[in-house]
């Protein structure tokens, strides 16, 4: 039997084309699927390190989360490992003083882990996503 | 009119909706935008203790996902050099996925290769 394949290559690109990069779509490999997409509003101790954030998933698997935080009424957006602003300088009033280390996940939560060098609390609005299992 | 392929999610109506966030699959010549879905290469969980090279095979840097069990049942996400100092990071070349462990302690990485090209 003839393996069936669905294909959508990319604008300019030959359907027939042997390379991944040329389709938007291709039946033979997986895509990535967003089985959950949320937000969750943390408000950050003054002056403290290490502080972690549960948000329970529900899922009964160790999920795959990508996050981002903001910090409450600023526009950027900063991913884990990293300060809320550009390591060489404050940006638009952003002192740089929050810093999302790290999200982890296991079978029943998600872990949301920031330092807040600030001397009082700030509130932080992260969008997270769950997509496979791990 | 240009071709056009879209499958809306449950709720949204595929002839009317232009939100793409709408859409599982979302293909339209008359738009400047391919709304490209990333696809799996592979994916595997090993041990890693230091530097171990996962080779890719494709001769371009792929965009990947890496994913450390910190302690036992809990994964991290994993970036580049980490700011924390965990010990845990990765990097890619166009030869190989790069997984560091310089934490002293053999821990497991889960890791996804993409076909997708990054550069």
């Amino acid at each position: 039997m003839t393996q069936q394949v669905v294909k959508v290559a990319k604008k300019g690109e030959d359907a027939h084309s042997t390379d991944p990069n040329d389709f938007v779509f291709h039946s033979e490999y997986n895509t990535f699927k967003i089985i959950k997409e949320d937000t969750k509003q943390i408000t950050l101790l003054a002056s403290t390190a290490d502080q972690s954030f549960s948000e329970s998933h529900l899922k009964g698997f160790v999920p795959l989360v990508t996050a981002f935080a903001q910090r409450n009424g600023q526009s950027q957006v900063f991913a884990p490992n990293s300060f809320d602003v550009e390591a060489w300088g404050a940006k638009l009033g952003m002192s740089g003083d929050i810093k999302f280390n790290y999200v982890s996940s296991n079978s029943s939560s998600i872990v949301f882990n920031f330092d807040n060098n600030n001397g009082s609390p700030s509130v932080v609005n992260i969008r997270y996503f769950l997509l496979e299992k791990i | 009119m240009g071709q056009v392929i879209k499958i809306a999610l449950p709720g949204y109506d595929a002839f009317t909706d232009t939100d793409p966030d709408h859409f599982s699959l979302y293909v339209d010549n008359d738009d400047s935008n391919d709304y490209i879905l990333i696809k799996e290469k592979t994916n595997a969980t090993i041990e890693v203790s230091g530097t171990e090279n996962v080779a890719h095979n494709l001769s371009y840097i792929p965009f990947c996902l890496v994913f450390a069990e910190t302690t036992s049942g809990v994964w991290r996400k994993l970036y580049s050099h980490p700011i924390n100092s965990s010990g845990f990071w990765f990097e890619i070349n166009s030869t190989n996925l790069v997984l560091r462990n310089d934490s002293g302690t053999a821990r497991d990485f889960s890791y996804y290769i993409f076909y997708d090209n990054v550069t």
